[in-house]
């Protein structure tokens, strides 16, 4: 496991014993096949080849809902160690491209690959590398906290020692002490959240796609779910999220894309894609621009 | 104002025609059905104009008023539609008067009132038998309408207002249903009553009291006046007094509605994991242990799970009434008991809506899957089916009936488990959404609902019928068909259980995202 040098006291208090993505998968596979060969290169420390194979590559992805083409044929191609963000604006079809990368929805054509594995081919073994936080998808929220986080560890083949040692941590590490008690019905939209991205972390994946994890957050949460996810990407892994935060996006990723329309209309480094704009002006230049508010001058003589 | 509510009523009601073909002819059952108990009705009410009145007056005002209690009770189990509930007007600053008014008559629009009103007016020709009679007829019709709607509208708005927390919904739930179950014995001991003499003064005198409450006021007084009883007109009297502190009462709820917001109840708390602690840490007893948790916190697991006792019990009840000799009635239960458990999880996976996309995040094993969800049911139904059997033999007379009996039940229970295996990962179907009340109906039920029912019903007879009739061979030719009944029920039921079971198992697996993309559908 890759620890890092210095780490900041402060944060080494509250989350120094988050999982962090192991060089191999949490699920040891049959010491057998490429896999093994692959996973056995990358204990080494890894040849130059294998680091710099992307953890995620899209290719020609699409996906028709009826009438509307929702994802136009989407390429895109993420490095380990990125922090990733995709924005759009709504019913762009970021939830969407995210669902059909996590497994939870079948593409019409094109290809997902994480970490070299094709996901809709293999995706027993795919999905072990990916965590997941799906927006506007139920949990099993007739749990209790402790509950659903046992059972999301164990559901992805943890042991029961892990899990607890591991949910002790995430609990900590997301401040939900006074919760695991409670129903996850009964949690305020804030706390959901936290507990569904701690479960989409307890088995260490290499990869997490977070569909719109900063939603109905308060700060002080963001931040420190900021600072997990940043203690994560510098151990090596990857994160791939949707958010509208602008601000955010350009102060937290590497890299972004921009989705319009079911088609990337931008990607690369944030200082790329902005080109000495701002992440939302830019955004907005290729969303269309805005539009003139012009026409509303009723508004401005109140009626009562 | 009025005029806007009742066009929104009217376009609420045609939009319901606006759906999937499938619905529109689920409505359109429902409609036909209405029409027909409404010609019932009608045909009856004017049949009794030409009875004598000391038939005609008991009939109309026990019938009246179970039908009052009718509209007051069902809105309160089922929670009706609520697409005209005052609190979606909050926010628009209407007066609340004229607000109650409008949402009054624009309760008017609808297929109960639209019954009631045709009923109502089809008493005014039961008692056209004098111009008394008559007069206080057509006063006391449209306060049945008014008390019948108003009545309804007021058991809605304050279940919604009282039953706005989910724990306080899913108590009523489970009261309502221990409630089906006391009434079922009364409802059985209601049909045996004699039709002679006496049942005709019991009717009598129960129509005498009804008539004095606001209940069967208004039905009673021109029974009464047709009677020649003068005492008919303080009955109008009491109807109109009725209706207008209903009216009140409406207006009131409707000023209290405007200004309570939605409540939360207070949360409680577990400790420790539960089952989950018990249970190994492996995913197919995670999901057990999932399971077993969900029937005993979720109230639609609940409400599913206590069908299974009521229905023998009601079988059994009319039957014996019917006749059926003792020594086969001990022997009906248990397999009844074993047809339902084994077919209690042909929907599981639509329980979970659309929290299934865990299990497929998670690539979960479909025979894990699979068998962690009928633990409940095996823990339950394996233990209760022996022990039942062995029962139900000794009751019969015969103890080695019990041989039949597990082999019948058991095999019901493993066919039922089996098919249910296939049935849920392959044809999921609508069914209430968590935290909602196990009473209401999806939003978009469909033809499916009732096909995969069905069939899998009916489907867990078939590979039974060996076992069944060998276990009538062993009741009528010998104790020896008991044992091959029971070595032919268990044999076979095992092995549809098994073949269920994998592939069941198989369609998890490769359907994952189909499955949870239809949960997101419904």
């Amino acid at each position: 496991m890759p620890t890092e040098p210095g780490t900041r006291a402060r944060a080494g208090e509250t989350t120094a014993s988050l999982p962090v993505p192991e060089d191999e998968p949490t699920v040891r596979m049959p010491a057998a096949g490429p896999a093994a060969a692959a996973t056995a290169q990358a204990r080494d420390g890894g040849s130059s080849r294998l680091k710099n194979r992307p953890v995620l590559r899209i290719e020609g992805l699409t996906k028709r809902f009826g009438p509307t083409l929702a994802v136009a044929g989407i390429d895109l191609t993420v490095q380990p160690g990125s922090f990733c963000g995709i924005v759009g604006p709504n019913g762009a079809g970021k939830t969407t491209t995210l669902s059909m990368i996590t497994g939870l929805l079948r593409p019409d054509t094109g290809s997902v690959h994480v970490h070299g594995i094709d996901v809709w081919r293999e995706p027993e073994r795919a999905k072990r590398a990916i965590g997941v936080l799906p927006d506007a998808l139920r949990l099993f929220d007739r749990l209790s906290g402790a509950q659903l986080l046992h059972y999301s560890g164990v559901l992805r083949g943890l042991d029961a020692r892990t899990v607890e040692q591991r949910s002790a941590d995430l609990v900590q590490a997301f401040g939900l002490e006074d919760a695991t008690g409670r129903l996850v019905a009964d949690y305020s939209a804030g706390m959901t959240k936290k507990i569904a991205l701690a479960c989409a972390m307890i088995h260490s994946p290499r990869l997490l796609v977070l569909d719109e994890p900063f939603e109905s957050v308060d700060p002080v949460s963001a931040a420190n779910i900021v600072e997990i996810l940043q203690r994560y990407v510098r151990a090596g892994g990857t994160v791939v999220l949707s958010s509208h935060g602008m601000d955010l996006i350009q102060r937290v990723c590497d890299h972004v894309a921009i989705i319009i329309g079911g088609r990337v209309l931008a990607s690369g480094t944030v200082d790329e894609v902005r080109g000495g704009q701002s992440l939302e002006d830019r955004f907005v230049d290729l969303a269309g621009g805005r539009k003139a508010a012009e026409g509303l001058e009723w508004l401005h003589s109140f009626s009562d | 104002m009025i005029a806007e509510f009742l066009r929104l009523k009217l376009q609420l009601t045609a939009n319901a025609f606006r759906r999937s073909p499938w619905q529109v002819v689920g409505i359109a059952i429902g409609l036909l059905y209405g029409a027909a108990v409404t010609i019932l009705a009608v045909v009856a009410l004017i049949g009794l104009r030409f009875a004598p009145v000391s038939v005609a007056g008991p009939v109309v005002v026990i019938g009246g008023s179970i039908t009052v209690l009718g509209f007051l009770v069902v809105p309160l189990v089922l929670g009706v539609d609520d697409t005209l509930d005052p609190r979606r007007f909050a926010l628009f600053g209407l007066d609340r008067t004229r607000l109650a008014v409008a949402l009054g008559v624009a309760a008017l629009v609808s297929i109960p009132a639209l019954v009631i009103a045709l009923v109502a007016l089809a008493t005014i020709v039961t008692w056209s038998r004098s111009p008394g009679a008559f007069l206080v007829a057509l006063l006391a019709a449209p306060l049945t309408v008014a008390i019948c709607v108003l009545v309804a509208r007021i058991s809605a708005a304050a279940a919604g207002l009282l039953l706005a927390t989910r724990r306080s919904r899913e108590a009523l739930a489970a009261i309502a249903v221990v409630g089906l179950v006391l009434l079922s014995p009364i409802i059985v001991l209601l049909s045996t009553v004699q039709l002679g003499p006496s049942g005709a003064h019991d009717a009598a005198v129960a129509s005498a009291v009804l008539g004095w409450t606001p209940l069967g006021a208004s039905w009673a007084a021109p029974a009464a006046v047709a009677a020649g009883d003068a005492a008919g007109v303080l009955q109008l009297l009491e109807a109109a007094v009725t209706a207008g502190l209903l009216a009140l009462a409406w207006r009131g709820l409707v000023a209290t509605t405007l200004v309570s917001p939605t409540r939360h109840g207070r949360p409680q708390s577990y400790r420790g994991l539960g089952w989950f602690g018990r249970l190994p840490a492996r995913p197919g007893w995670a999901i057990a242990a999932r399971s077993l948790t969900y029937w005993s916190r979720d109230v639609r697991y609940r409400v599913s799970i206590l069908v299974v006792p009521i229905t023998p019990v009601v079988i059994v009840l009319v039957l014996g009434f019917v006749g059926l000799p003792g020594r086969w009635l001990a022997l009906l239960p248990v397999p009844i008991v074993a047809l339902f458990l084994g077919w209690v999880s042909h929907n599981d996976i639509a329980y979970d809506s659309t929290a299934i996309w865990l299990h497929v995040a998670a690539h979960t094993r479909g025979v894990a899957d699979r068998l962690g969800r009928l633990t409940p049911v095996l823990a339950v139904g394996a233990p209760l089916l022996i022990a039942g059997s062995i029962v139900a033999g000794v009751l019969s007379g015969d103890p080695a009936a019990g041989f039949g009996e597990l082999g019948v039940s058991g095999c019901l229970f493993l066919t039922g488990m089996g098919l249910g295996s296939v049935s849920s990962a392959r044809l999921p179907y609508p069914v209430p959404q968590p935290g909602s009340s196990p009473f209401q109906q999806p939003n978009s039920s469909s033809g499916l609902t009732a096909a995969v029912q069905s069939l899998t019903f009916l489907g867990q007879f078939l590979p039974a019928i060996p076992a069944i009739v060998f276990a009538l061979l062993g009741v009528l030719d010998g104790d020896g068909w008991f044992l091959v009944s029971l070595v032919a029920g268990l044999g076979i039921g095992s092995l549809v259980f098994a073949i269920g079971l994998q592939l069941g198992a198989r369609v998890f697996e490769r359907r994952g995202p189909e499955i949870l993309a239809s949960a997101v559908r419904m």
